[in-house]
């Protein structure tokens, strides 16, 4: 019997972004289609999670395609806004939450998400209940939540997310993988703990 | 076999492109593979995309190579050069286990594996069940 990708005995660490199941359910897709979050391709392939109307998931798409990101830039004194998202929409960006409870796995996990991405929530929840899972004491995990969006190496057009709107994934990675790794080395930002 | 800068350095690396990767499903996973070019066994580093895994080592994951990784690029099923039907999410949690075990069993590996990625591959990471 196999059991969970995250309890194979050879996965030490891993480090995702943006996590959130955003396709739920599937269409038929050529095998060299382009498959991203082009809008399109998400509303003509019929990929409507279970639950959501196919009209608000096809206006909550094209909106994606208008106005990403949802939630604008925010100055430090403004309070958190919860967004536009209504609750079809929200079941939809939280269609696929942790629970913890089937989260038996406690490998090392580096996550990045995005302030101004629209999974920035998922993000969050997932790295907590992964987090829970390993135990309060277990040092295995950072995350890191910067000022961007879905991909920081695609800008919008017309939006500044500011000087800090980027940081140098691939250095964090490495650095994360070596530790992970145990190859002995210096302990950079990621680890000394100023990446949170 | 090819060199990579590193600094003023130039290290060989081994690539061997378009393997066949099996996994339980009967699916084959096409994938480029890259690892220093020597006699040792080294971790992977491996990404499993829906988007394409191109021709050859994208820009970037040379700094993997560097500091002693393998690097392994997968087309998923159905995507791209990989054969079977696409199933978005739910297929990636047994072809990412089945492609963990059969780095575990290739001769330049440590049998140590990291993953990868970014949106559909940061979800496919954590498809925990099977």
């Amino acid at each position: 019997m196999r059991v969970a990708l995250l309890n194979n005995p050879h996965l030490k660490a891993i480090s995702p972004w943006s996590r959130a199941r955003t396709i739920i359910s599937t269409g038929s897709i050529p095998p060299a289609a382009p498959l991203s979050w082009a809008p399109a391709a998400l509303v003509f392939t019929d990929m409507t999670p279970a639950g959501v109307s196919r009209a608000k998931f096809n206006d909550y798409i094209l909106h994606l395609r208008c106005v990403p990101p949802i939630r604008p830039p925010r100055t430090n004194a403004e309070p958190v806004s919860d967004g536009p998202e209504s609750s079809d929409v929200r079941f939809f960006l939280e269609g696929h939450q942790c629970s913890g409870q089937d989260r038996p796995s406690s490998r090392a996990v580096f996550a990045v998400g995005g302030w101004y991405d629209n999974f920035v929530e998922s993000d969050l929840n997932a790295f907590t209940a992964l987090h829970n899972a390993a135990g309060k004491t277990d040092d295995k995990h950072r995350i890191m939540i910067g000022p961007w969006a879905h991909n920081m190496s695609i800008p919008f057009s017309g939006i500044d997310l500011g000087l800090d709107s980027s940081a140098p994934i691939r250095a964090y990675q490495i650095e994360w993988f070596d530790h992970a790794e145990g190859h002995a080395g210096k302990c950079g930002a990621l680890l000394a703990g100023d990446v949170a | 076999m090819r060199g990579v800068a590193a600094g003023d350095d130039v290290r060989s690396v081994s690539e061997s492109l378009h393997v066949r990767v099996p996994s339980a499903t009967a699916s084959i996973s096409i994938t480029n593979i890259f690892h220093p070019a020597l006699s040792a066994r080294y971790p992977t580093v491996l990404v499993r995309t829906p988007y394409g895994k191109g021709p050859d080592l994208p820009a970037g994951y040379s700094s993997f190579l560097d500091h002693g990784y393998a690097v392994m690029l997968q087309d998923v099923r159905g995507r791209y050069a990989s054969e079977g039907k696409f199933d978005a999410l739910r297929q990636e949690g047994p072809d990412g286990y089945d492609t963990l075990n059969w780095i575990a069993e290739q001769p330049w590996s440590n049998g140590r594996v990291g993953l990868i990625g970014g949106s559909y591959l940061g979800i496919a990471q954590c498809e925990w069940h099977c």
